[in-house]
């Protein structure tokens, strides 16, 4: 019998995906562990693996298709099946289900049929051809473009050599695709100029997940907000004679690694926020591992510096800002998005002074971190100046009372207004 | 109504040769009209000969400069009369090589200079003959120096500069294009004192930035002395040679020199080409023509590729302008010149070579852009041959790592450069470079690293 490779759990919360690239093609051999895949996920594109070991027989699913978590995706021939009796019977079992389906909803955006064709037919047809066929001849570039704007490519008619599909093809393909609603909606302002018309923005992956899990996070844990203040003039001091000395190997530590390891040896002298809570069980994490909130061109992603605790400034710097490289080419790893314990997200740099974050179910804390900025300090009698910065935690307060969250902040606050004490 | 022939090809050169001989693959009658030697300029007067004679300056800089790292120590002499003539005996080998296909294939041809009489008639020498389609392929001369005209003696041309009799001792160029490039990198190799002035601010104006001052700087250490932002001013000859007076921008200047070759570029040869009667449109000296309907003229069947209808006056476009055009005309294919992927060669050394945008001209078009860059004497390759000038220089588009642009100065650059023609001809993208495995130890994993320096992938730099 020959083996279905099946889409995986490749990201935590994702329910279904869909393939943007094969990385394997029919005839190769396949070993346990090997990459078959790039599939998009809620939140990102991940590799996918073979379970098993085989020759690829055939694809099930076309780039661009969404399949839920456990769907086939890829057919291997098990050593001494031939593969092309084995590629022969998945196209007959394989066409029914593609075909049934109810025809890709958001991804076949019927064509603006000119010529009267059944336009409903037309896409079904082809999908069924694809598979029967195998891949569809195009460029790398025009891949990623498809990949890109969700385009089914085997949707798009090919002009290069042999039918290839190139980046041309995909633009022009988009541009039919997105054109009517303009003309429609002409007449309106009267007087005066028209006012631009509405742009509909239809949500991708990344951002349907994260609009699902801020509204599930407001409406399931009722959260509790605790502020302080926290003066960092010793920090500021200490960061730049470090600067200093880690100039010569290009590591430039900011607030927010300093901000990051206080955070992780808070949480480890505080069990009850380094936690995750499923509205029965409240399980205290062993591991203090740190989300750090990374903003996207369109959406938010939350990697996770692992053991953060633990971690000098300097591997606090590098781990860091090797996260933030890896979310925004797209490359994250599940290992890096899995596992967090507590979330970070900091939006000093863009000058805000305080702010409230929503939680990141199943946690049960997430700190806001402001900028820091000189501000007026009374000291003693006397008003100076100090360089300060705002903290809010929010914390679920279903496990976390009040008087927990200020401890973990007293806490907090003692370490970043004095520095050394974290080497205690 | 019967023709002498389905095809006349007026001019042998790139253009014209290649597109003869396609016809005939394709079935055609074809006669092909040419006024000097089979291969044209490329071949007898331009691109081969000039590159048996880098070659050579080539070799003399690895004895002279590099000798003594590698064990050399003797005496090296050279023969300037041998160099010329080796040169002159390749472009004789490669011309009689196109004679040999054109009987292979079946192709006519009848010497002498060309004139088209009428929509369907050309006249070679006193011969007249007929044919359904004309395809015109004359080609470029050099443009001369208002007030500098060539003389063949002390103001040249580059056909002079590869067939003198007796090396210069120095030498003044007029323009820091490729030809003004090449020949003083030869002429400074062997020896011979040279001074190159360039209107434009750098050299090869139309590289990038960083390519030409590259190139300035390794031209200059090796003792050639280039005056950019410099206008010519006036010529006159004097008994052993030329005085010409430059406007430098350190003030006015006067050198002297034996020889002054002037490469400011070049004119189209249309002249008497066509009877008036015919009105063929012209511009700017060269022939008009749509690209986008098999290079045809105004005159339905009348057609004109290569370096006469207009710049990037280049060999391998000339060629497949030909292709297109000649492949139209006998209904086996619709398709034209992608003029976006043309490669471009300066065979200096360092060497020069690019395909695509610039980074400026990126940025300029609207492109985010993702520059990788890569050294070559980070290469060990590089390295082992003691060639370590240079670089490669990968612009990208941020958003999708569309090669928009790559731009190579090294040793090997010319040889490089055709992987990245390919692989922007294909769309492959910036992670399609970096995993494709390159072969070690090769200058060309300087291609792949600087594809990986660009998303911080490289382990090598």
């Amino acid at each position: 019998m020959p083996i279905s490779v099946t889409m995986g759990a490749v990201s935590p919360t994702m329910t279904s995906g869909h393939v943007v690239e094969w990385k394997v093609k029919v005839g190769d051999t396949v070993k346990e562990g090997d990459t078959i895949a790039d599939v998009q996920t809620d939140k990102a594109v991940m590799p996918l693996e073979s379970f098993d070991e085989g020759t690829v027989a055939g694809y099930l699913v076309e780039i661009g298709q969404e399949v839920a978590i456990g769907a086939p995706v890829l057919l291997l021939a098990k050593k001494g099946e031939d593969v092309k009796a084995v590629a022969a019977g998945a196209t007959k079992s394989a066409a029914a289900p593609t075909a049934a389906k109810p025809a890709q909803a958001e991804n076949a955006a019927p064509a603006p049929s000119a010529n009267g064709q059944e336009p409903a037919a037309a896409p079904a047809h082809e999908h069924v051809e694809a598979a029967a066929g195998g891949r569809v001849k195009s460029t790398p570039l025009a891949r990623k473009v498809a990949a890109a704007e969700k385009v089914d490519i085997a949707q798009v008619k090919g002009s290069g050599p042999g039918g290839r599909v190139i980046r041309e093809d995909v633009d022009s393909f988009l541009k039919t695709r997105t054109s009517p609603p303009a003309a429609a909606s002409k007449p309106a302002a009267a007087a005066g100029r028209p006012a631009p018309a509405d742009t509909v923005v239809k949500l991708n992956r990344m951002q349907t997940t994260i609009a699902a899990r801020m509204t599930e996070a407001k409406r399931v844990a009722p959260d509790i907000h605790v502020t302080v203040d926290i003066r960092i003039d010793q920090l500021v001091a200490i960061r730049e004679r470090l600067n200093n000395s880690l100039s010569k190997e290009k590591i430039k530590l900011s607030v927010g690694d300093f901000v990051t390891k206080a955070v992780g040896v808070a949480l480890r002298r505080h069990p009850v926020v380094n936690s995750t809570f499923d509205g029965e069980t409240l399980t205290r994490r062993g591991e203090v591992n740190v989300g750090i909130a990374v903003a996207l061109p369109d959406g938010l992603i939350v990697p996770v510096l692992k053991n953060a605790d633990q971690l000098g400034l300097k591997d606090i710097r590098t781990g860091s800002e090797a996260l933030y490289e890896a979310a925004r080419s797209n490359k994250l790893t599940a290992a890096q998005m899995n596992g967090g314990t507590f979330t970070i997200s900091n939006l000093g740099m863009f000058g805000v002074r305080e702010f409230d974050a929503i939680l990141n179910l199943p946690q049960v804390g997430i700190l806001a971190v402001g900028a820091a900025e000189k501000r007026p300090v009374v000291e003693g009698d006397k008003l100076v100046v100090g360089t300060m910065m705002t903290v809010t935690l929010t914390a679920d307060h279903r496990v976390v009372n009040g008087a927990d969250a200020a401890e973990f902040l007293r806490t907090l606050k003692g370490l970043l207004e004095e520095p050394a004490t974290m080497l205690l | 109504m019967a023709y002498d022939y389905d095809l006349v090809v007026v001019g042998g050169g790139p253009a014209g040769y290649a597109g003869a001989i396609r016809a005939a693959q394709l079935k055609k009658r074809v006669l092909c009209a040419e006024r000097d030697k089979l291969g044209g300029i490329c071949l007898n007067w331009g691109c081969i000969p000039t590159k048996a004679l880098l070659t050579n300056a080539h070799l003399v800089e690895l004895i002279m400069r590099h000798g003594k790292a590698f064990g050399y120590s003797g005496d090296a002499k050279w023969d300037f009369g041998q160099m010329i003539g080796r040169s002159r005996s390749v472009a004789g080998n490669l011309n009689k090589g196109i004679e040999g296909l054109f009987k292979k294939y079946k192709v006519d041809s009848a010497f002498g200079v060309a004139k088209v009489l009428d929509a369907h008639t050309v006249q070679v020498g006193d011969k007249k003959y007929t044919a359904e389609s004309i395809v015109v392929a004359t080609g470029v001369r050099p443009r001369p120096l208002p007030g500098a005209e060539f003389d063949g003696k002390a103001i040249i041309s580059y056909k002079e500069a590869m067939s003198l009799t007796e090396q210069p001792k120095s030498m003044i160029i007029i323009g820091g294009g490729p030809i003004g490039l090449e020949f003083g990198y030869f002429y400074n190799a062997i020896g011979t004192k040279v001074t190159l002035v360039e209107l434009m601010d750098r050299i090869l104006p139309g590289e990038d930035e960083e390519v030409s001052k590259a190139l300035l700087g390794s031209l200059t250490k090796r003792g050639m002395q280039i005056l950019t932002s410099s206008k010519t001013g006036k010529v006159t000859k004097t008994a052993t040679g030329v005085k010409v007076e430059v406007d430098t921008p350190q003030g006015p200047k006067t050198f002297e020199a034996d020889k002054l070759l002037v490469s400011i570029g070049v004119l189209g040869n249309v002249e008497n080409l066509f009877d008036e009667k015919l009105g063929v449109e012209l511009f700017k000296g060269h022939i008009k023509v749509d690209p986008k309907k098999g290079y045809v003229t105004n005159v339905p069947s009348i057609y004109a590729v290569g370096d006469v209808i207009g710049p990037p006056w280049l060999a391998h476009v000339a060629h497949h302008e030909a292709l297109c055009c000649v492949e139209k005309i006998c209904g086996h294919s619709d398709r034209t010149v992608d003029y976006s992927i043309i490669p471009g060669c300066t065979y200096t050394d360092p060497g020069v070579a690019s395909v695509g945008l610039t980074e400026k001209a990126a940025k300029e078009a609207g492109h985010e852009v993702r520059v990788g860059r890569f050294p070559f004497v980070a290469s060990g390759r590089a390295q082992a041959a003691d060639e370590t000038e240079g670089f490669v220089k990968l612009v990208f588009d941020a958003k999708y790592g569309e090669l928009l642009g790559a731009h190579l100065i090294g040793s090997q650059a010319t040889e490089l450069i055709a992987e990245l023609v390919m692989a922007k001809k294909l769309e492959a993208t910036e992670e399609d470079i970096i995993h494709a495995m390159h072969p070690h130890p090769t200058f060309s994993e300087a291609v792949m690293e600087a594809a990986g320096q660009g998303l911080g992938e490289s382990v090598h730099i």
